[in-house]
């Protein structure tokens, strides 16, 4: 029962800290998972390290290059976001999904990401989006694709004395867009039953050329479904391209059967979510390229 | 008429009955200053926490204390054997009913704490106090309560089955009783002889009751005067010194209970709980007080649970579709320990308030009462009302479409007439006022019905079903019991209302005062309450099936009639007239015929200051006085729900809702209508979203607010709000108690609206809650 | 288990207490300020009746850790009136009469006022969204919304 509490103001000295000690050390971002496990004794660490002192850490940065969302950023900051609510709504919508106002005020991408949790609201949008992670650690600094972080429930591929500090999204090119929809027993504040992203890029006749589709909480861990990417390349998201889709999404799927939803019930969301999930990406781009005729 | 009217009279009107006063404990709350139970720190104060079985069903083999007790700051570590040896005695036995053999119902003994068996998760076995909050926490999950385990049942009509876990040992079969109502043979005969019987099977969810307060106590003992003290939520502080009495085996007189502002109850915090009862023996055994407050996880396990009915409806129609009989077979699930209401709400309310408003000559209900290894159900919001109104509707629109008759049609057809009043049903309850059809006229009217079709059409265009119900509903409330009107002027001038009933939201400071400046004139601004301290009281039924006014505002009303009377002495006396006559109006005593008089403040105020009377006259105007209390009262309503469902997702929102209810003479509109929000929201929670869920061990899977679905501002819709108000001729007021009714009229009018939007699939019923996943499932089965 | 010693504002006034690392910030607030109007309904940030406003930004005061607070602008249920005058936002809630027990009212005041200090021209939807984190299981919300969007018009300045 000795717990302490720490807020390193540099990545070497948050580094050191996680390297150095002894008995478990829980990294505290936003806190809305860690101080409810806390409170129900699910977790009882010696150590919690406040990553939020550390410079770069709070904030979204606009560049040449893209986007670059500190790893701590309330849910709140980024849903205010002009320009990223512009290139990549669905990560926006998806962090908007994250728990109440209340939660929003405190929750962040990379508590969302490293909870593990298969129905975090956030993970499929970046995966979509082709998000890289910046991990930083006793070797210093790499770059991992999101969908390569969580390795299962509450399991990821962080070793020892890492943690991330920052999220780089692309500049999205022309005519592209995303979507976030998830499904829960009501309409706020719950854990999604299924989660569904989609991202396109179209070419100037509407075909999508490039696209990503991504599901949560159908699988030990969020899934990225090239089937269902490939099953609609190519097209102008026609009923049969839609019809595919909806079958790739629910071939991918190996969810578990709870109280919130049935196997069957899962599956067949899924197939519906990724469906919706493309009609509003594909409107988003078209509104996009027809923003950008004038 | 120009006569100027004086500052009192004119505040009379403006807070008078059937003003929408606001209330007087708002700014407040409003402002963060409300004093629930847990808001209280007392000098010296310690931290109790509880011990609970983490498994649904088994023997206590030992409870090993040791390590627990010698944690820092620990001060006791205690168990129901330390309970016992401290004289403490058996749980209060609550209601008496007999079995259709006449023998009485089974009533095993419980002790607050047990020392034998568990029978549900989260029952209690022991209690840690320490000097902080989380050493107590910390020293709690320390105890090491040894089990061994024996297999649970969850379900009552599994519970009865020969070779189902036993609970008790007195008890066969789980069977607390076999309840029995009615004519057998002349119902028997009319579903034979009937044109058309409509049989449904009905269950009613169980559901957790969420209000927004932890329950919370206070205990403390007095060695010096042998007093104890509980400061604690509750439903009146009168009735809850009586159970303590039994329990602790001390004159009401030695007991002190005192509660404060109350965060929500709906039933549930009436009973007697056991951790009242640890916080009192730690707060003796420590000479300290001790503070328990419940953690919401554990609320989820520990507050008694509502609803969780299983019954077999039947209705019996002839050809034209009058109703013949109605018979109710089934299970009322009571959990694993009696709660103060058991086993009310699935017989005697099912009786009550199942024929509605309807002419149903003929009633049978039959229900056997049944203990599992749940968490224990008491009342919730109705405590049976909703729940019998629901299965009569639903019978109705079943009905209705079973015989190709109209829906509205089958109901007008069956209403009791305007003028059939009173009126006796089968249940043996006099109707005393309403009239039906044309409120359900009305609620038709404000739902804008007849135009449905075109909003169902632009949802369809929206690849959306859209459905339309009904839910016409009446109810019984409480029965007669006596309460206190109490009524004393303060030395600071103000006037103090004393009854036991007790609010936990519905605001009685404001319609009380609204009542007492009717009959006195007294200023509304000057009236207190006093309803928690139980040493003001020398009467009180406590607060519980929608009978706060009737009792309370008649208390007031025969009250004030007394203080009436003994104003008349004085101030004949003071006036220099003869008693009679005095004339009492608008809040003075005047001599008839002249314009000489003295106002009722006034007069208080020369008591006050010390006058000469004579001997044989009263020397104040106050009066303790007990109210007989007046009959159950009917009130009653047409709600309409409207709602949209996404066929591919099952996912369904009540889109618009109206409603016309019939309370009589309102006292506050402002209030009224907040508690038929209320109820029809929590209705709708029910009706979509909310079921508590055991898994076959008998763990709880709903114990959360992320895994229990309690409605959110997203969830609820706005309200159409009329009134079709008929006076109540049994009552001083002509009031129809309010509190219960939103959740009656909102069961069957949501579930009513969703299976009309599922009829195109040949859906006649769906089982509440209709989840996404019940509605895509029904459609995915239809389909097929 | 050090106390920590925590500087912080609450209320606009400088405030200072003594933390354990693992304690909430509600439970500080509560237990050592004896600012006892936001309440714990959950202890697990689904019910909002704890909620603050830190920074501007409106949060659950039992998912903080009360040494989170250091250096950091607090607002309770305490601080939204101005002396004995009520704020707008508790004005119309008492017109109302949007709250029966009272239990998560500091929550969904301080919660309405945040969202008016940032969006003071919400629709009923985005109110409805907003306050989807405040659990209040007497009122069924609708008054909740209509003193909401009565409190917004009136600080617009516009008669309702």
């Amino acid at each position: 029962m000795s717990l302490s509490y720490a807020s390193p103001t540099t990545v070497n000295e948050a580094v050191a800290l996680l390297t150095g000690a002894t008995g478990l050390t829980k990294i505290l971002s936003g806190g809305t998972d860690l101080l409810v496990q806390l409170r129900s004794g699910r977790v009882k660490p010696d150590i919690i390290m406040d990553t939020k002192k550390i410079p770069g850490i709070l904030g979204i940065i606009e560049t040449e290059a893209g986007f670059v969302i500190g790893a701590a950023t309330p849910g709140a900051v980024i849903g205010e976001h002009a320009g990223l609510a512009a290139a990549y709504p669905g990560i926006v919508e998806a962090a908007n999904l994250i728990g109440s106002t209340q939660v929003q005020g405190r929750a962040s991408l990379a508590g969302n990401l490293c909870n593990a949790s298969p129905a975090a609201d956030s993970v499929p949008a970046m995966i979509t989006a082709g998000a890289i992670a910046i991990v930083v650690g006793p070797n210093g600094q790499r770059a991992v694709p999101v969908e390569q972080i969580v390795i299962g429930p509450g399991r990821t591929s962080l070793a020892r004395g890492e943690f991330i500090l920052e999220f780089k999204l692309p500049k999205p090119a022309a005519r592209s867009s995303g979507a976030y929809l998830r499904f829960i027993p009501r309409t706020e504040m719950d854990i999604a039953v299924v989660g569904a992203a989609v991202n396109v890029t179209l070419d100037a006749a509407g075909v999508i050329t490039h696209a990503r589709v991504s599901l949560g909480a159908v699988a030990p861990t969020q899934l990225l479904v090239v089937d269902g990417a490939n099953a609609i390349i190519g097209s102008k998201l026609d009923d049969a391209a839609l019809a595919k889709l909806d079958a790739a999404a629910r071939a991918v799927c190996n969810p578990i059967d709870d109280k919130r939803g049935t196997i069957d019930f899962r599956i067949k969301v899924a197939g519906v979510l990724a469906r919706r999930a493309a009609a509003i990406a594909v409107q988003r781009a078209l509104g996009q390229a027809a923003g950008t005729k004038h | 008429m120009n006569v100027a009217m004086d500052a009192d009279s004119l505040a009379t009107l403006k807070f008078g009955i059937g003003q929408p006063v606001p209330r007087k404990e708002d700014p407040t709350l409003l402002q963060g200053q409300g004093r629930y139970t847990d808001d209280i720190s007392l000098s010296g104060q310690l931290y109790a926490v509880i011990v609970r079985s983490q498994v649904a069903h088994g023997r206590i083999l030992s409870i090993d204390t040791e390590t627990a007790a010698a944690m820092p700051g620990v001060l006791g570590v205690y168990t129901g054997a330390d309970l016992v040896a401290a004289g403490f005695g058996l749980m209060p036995k609550g209601l008496a009913f007999k079995n259709r053999d006449g023998s009485d119902m089974a009533k095993p003994d419980q002790l607050p704490l047990t020392t034998d068996f568990v029978r549900y998760v989260g029952d209690p076995v022991a209690f840690v106090v320490a000097e902080t909050q989380m050493q107590a926490r910390d020293a709690a999950e320390a105890v090491m309560v040894d089990i061994d385990p024996l297999p649970a049942v969850t379900e009552p009509a599994l519970a009865v089955e020969p070779g189902a876990p036993q609970l008790y040992p007195n008890v066969p079969n789980n069977l607390i009783l076999d309840y029995h109502y009615g004519d057998a043979e002349g119902v028997a005969k009319a579903m034979s002889a009937a044109a058309h019987v409509t049989k449904l099977r009905i269950r009613n969810n169980r559901i957790v009751v969420a209000q927004m307060e932890p329950r919370s106590a206070i205990g403390e003992y007095d060695p010096a005067t042998d007093r104890w003290t509980l400061r604690l939520g509750c439903q009146g502080v009168f009735g809850m010194r009586q159970m303590l009495s039994s329990v602790l085996g001390a004159k009401t007189g030695n007991i002190h209970v005192l509660t404060g502002h109350v965060g929500g109850s709906f039933g549930m915090k009436a009973s007697l709980y056991p951790e009242y009862l640890c916080a009192l023996h730690a707060g003796r055994a420590l000479g300290k007080p001790v503070k328990w407050t419940d953690e919401r996880s554990d609320s989820f396990l520990s507050d008694s649970h509502g609803r969780d009915h299983d019954f077999t409806a039947e209705l019996a129609l002839d050809e034209d579709g009058k109703f013949l009989a109605l018979r109710l077979n089934g299970f009322g699930n009571v959990g694993a320990v009696m709660s103060n209401s058991t086993p009310q709400p699935s017989t005697l309310n099912a009786v009550k308030n199942s024929i509605g408003v309807y002419r149903t000559p003929l009633l049978e209900v039959n229900t056997k009462i049944v203990f599992t290894n749940t968490t224990p159900v008491g009342p919730y919001r109705g405590a049976g009302r909703p729940e019998a109104n629901y299965y009569m509707e639903r019978l109705i629109d079943t009905a209705a479409a079973e015989m190709g008759i109209d829906r509205i049609e089958l109901r007008r057809r069956n209403h009791i007439a305007a003028d059939a009043f009173p009126y006796r049903t089968p249940s043996g309850n006099d109707y005393d006022s309403g009239d039906f059809p044309a409120l359900l006229d009305h609620a038709l009217a404000l739902a804008d019905w007849d135009n449905f079709s075109t909003r169902r059409t632009e949802s369809r265009k929206r690849g959306k079903l859209r459905g339309l119900g009904v839910g016409q509903y009446l109810e019984v409330t409480a029965p007669p019991g006596a309460e206190m009107g109490g009524i004393r002027f303060e030395p600071d001038g103000a006037v103090t209302i004393i009854t036991g009933t007790l609010d936990y939201g519905q605001g009685h400071a404001t319609p009380f005062a609204q009542v007492l400046s009717n009959q006195l004139g007294v200023p509304f601004d000057k009236i207190r309450l006093i309803q928690g301290d139980s040493d003001q009281l020398i009467a009180g039924g406590g607060t519980g099936g929608s009978k706060s006014i009737i009792t309370s505002g008649g208390a007031i009303i025969e009250a004030s009639g007394l203080v009436i009377d003994k104003g008349k002495k004085i101030a004949a006396h003071v006036l220099e007239a003869a008693e009679i006559d005095i004339e009492f109006s608008g809040g003075r005593f005047n001599i008839a015929g002249t314009d000489r008089g003295i106002g009722i403040m006034e007069l208080a105020a020369k008591l006050r200051e010390g006058m000469q009377l004579p001997p044989d006259m009263p020397t104040t105007l106050d009066v303790a006085h007990i109210y007989k209390g007046a009959p159950s009262s009917f009130p009653n309503g047409c709600h309409v729900a409207e709602v949209e469902i996404d066929p591919d997702t099952g996912e369904t929102e009540v889109v618009r809702y109206s409603m016309v209810n019939d309370f009589g003479v309102v006292i506050n509109p402002l209030l009224v209508e907040g508690q038929a929000h209320g109820g029809i929201v929590q209705g709708i929670g029910q009706a979509l979203r909310e079921r508590v869920v055991y898994d076959e061990d008998g763990q709880l899977m709903t114990g959360s607010f992320m895994d229990y679905c309690l409605p959110r501002a997203v969830d609820a819709p706005s309200f159409a709000f009329d009134a079709h108000s008929v006076p109540a001729r049994t009552n001083l007021l002509g009031a129809k108690g309010c509190g219960e009714a939103g959740c009656a009229g909102a069961l069957p009018s949501v579930m009513n609206a969703v299976v009309d939007a599922l009829s195109e699939f040949g859906i006649r019923h769906i089982d509440m809650p209709a989840t996404p996943e019940a509605v895509w499932a029904a459609i995915a089965a239809a389909r097929t | 288990m050090s106390k920590q010693h925590v500087t912080t504002t609450i209320n606009g006034e400088p405030a200072e207490f003594l933390a354990e690392p693992f304690m909430s910030l509600l439970d500080a607030l509560r237990d050592e300020m004896h600012l006892t109007g936001s309440k714990e309904g959950c202890g697990s940030g689904d019910c909002g009746a704890c909620s603050i406003i830190v920074d501007g930004r409106l949060v659950c005061s039992c998912l903080m850790l009360a040494v989170e607070a250091e250096g950091h602008e607090i607002i309770t249920i305490e601080g939204v009136a101005n002396g004995d005058e009520l704020h707008p936002v508790q004005r119309k809630f008492l017109e109302h009469a949007a709250l029966q027990c009272g239990y998560c009212t500091p929550g969904l005041i301080v919660a309405t006022k945040a969202l008016l200090d940032r969006h003071p021209n919400p629709t009923e939807t985005e109110a409805r969204y907003w306050l989807a984190g405040n659990l209040c299981r007497c009122t069924g919300y609708d008054k909740i919304i209509r003193a909401v969007m009565d409190a917004a018009a009136e600080m617009r300045g516009v008669t309702a």
